[in-house]
């Protein structure tokens, strides 16, 4: 017999801590990747749906148009630019992109009152004939997300 | 020569083993944490998604209501008296019908759980004793509010501002409790315009 059996050598030592330490690591690695995707999924649903408000405060005001008889169908959308505005603007603001949206203690996102929060949001309008192409970008720390709606003058 | 372990070798051996399991644990815990929170975050998400799209559609589709039962005000689209109201169309309502198929429909909040409730005529005085649920236990809905704005005939058209604080109801307590707040905004589909 030799008298070699007296515990771990440096080398076995040093393997299997490096074995461990590769594990623990994946572990921690992959749940951190995981708690930040479900992170990123609820911004992106609350960001799609504050782009979907912005396409229908557009839409309100061309409806609106035509409800109260207006001279023209996109009145008040007619220039090309980047606007702002928020659930309860009836018209649109020049886009500033130091803006936030707030929400307010009854929950609305909103410019002016409550909590400021990590959005911003770019309602973007380009004329052509009979044609208003609305894109919606909202901003969040880094990330950005575009909504995309062609309104028509289809109303004879 | 082979005795056995010294006092300070035992002590230093449980202390090393006491680190590592302590840290191991930690560990576990919080990767169990974090399960629970992406469960948590998923539910709140799936049912908070079907709700708004459900309550979306069918808000966007209402009927002008020229009585003013469902909505208490004549010719107007909706009603918010403790939820929304508004005439809502019914695919399982066989035609002809004495209200060509529409129904008062509302959208409420009632123990923090999000529900709906449909009349048997366009009048809110016919809803039935209690209404359905549109989320689950799971979630606690702190707040659904609405505003409606311009809804008023010929004048302009009603645009729909639904807000909802959504947190999660697990019996699994996180901190912080995994929460969303959630605003869109609808434009009625058909115009405001009296027939």
């Amino acid at each position: 017999m030799i008298m070699n059996k007296k515990g771990f050598t440096l080398i076995e030592m040093v393997v299997s801590v490096f074995m461990i330490t590769i594990a623990v690591v994946g572990i921690v690695q992959l749940t951190t990747k995981y708690i930040q995707t479900t992170k990123f999924e609820k911004e992106s649903y609350t960001a799609a749906l504050l782009g979907q408000e912005g396409i229908e405060i557009i839409k309100n005001i061309r409806d609106t148009n035509w409800v109260e008889g207006a001279a023209t169908w996109n009145d008040g959308l007619s220039t090309d630019g980047d606007y702002e505005a928020d659930y309860n603007d009836s018209s649109l603001s020049s886009y500033d992109s130091t803006h936030y949206l707030y929400v307010d203690g009854s929950g609305y996102y909103n410019y002016s009152s409550g909590t400021k929060t990590i959005y911003r949001r770019k309602i973007t309008l380009a004329n052509s004939s009979d044609k208003v192409s609305i894109t919606v970008t909202m901003y969040w720390r880094t990330n950005e997300l575009s909504v995309k709606q062609d309104i028509y003058n289809w109303k004879p | 020569m082979n005795k056995g372990l010294t006092l300070i070798e035992l002590l230093i051996a449980i202390t090393i083993f006491g680190v590592l399991v302590t840290g191991l644990i930690n560990l576990f815990i919080a990767a169990m944490d974090a399960q629970a929170s992406v469960l948590q975050n998923q539910e709140i998400l799936n049912q908070a998604s079907y709700s708004i799209e459900y309550m979306d559609r069918a808000i966007r589709m209402a009927l002008i209501d020229e009585t003013g039962n469902c909505t208490g005000s004549a010719n107007t689209n909706y009603g918010t008296s403790g939820g929304i109201l508004f005439l809502s169309f019914d695919t399982t309502v066989p035609l002809p019908d004495a209200y060509d198929g529409y129904r008062c429909k509302k959208f409420y909040l009632e123990n923090n759980v999000l529900k709906e409730m449909k009349s048997s005529t366009n009048s809110a005085a016919n809803f039935p004793a209690s209404g359905t649920e549109l989320t689950s236990s799971k979630l606690k809905i702190n707040s659904l509010n609405l505003t409606v704005a311009g809804d008023v005939i010929d004048t302009s058209q009603p645009l729909v501002t639904l807000t909802m604080n959504i947190q999660s109801n697990s019996t699994r307590r996180l901190n912080p409790i995994p929460s969303m707040i959630l605003q869109t905004s609808i434009s009625q589909r058909n115009l405001n315009i009296s027939e």
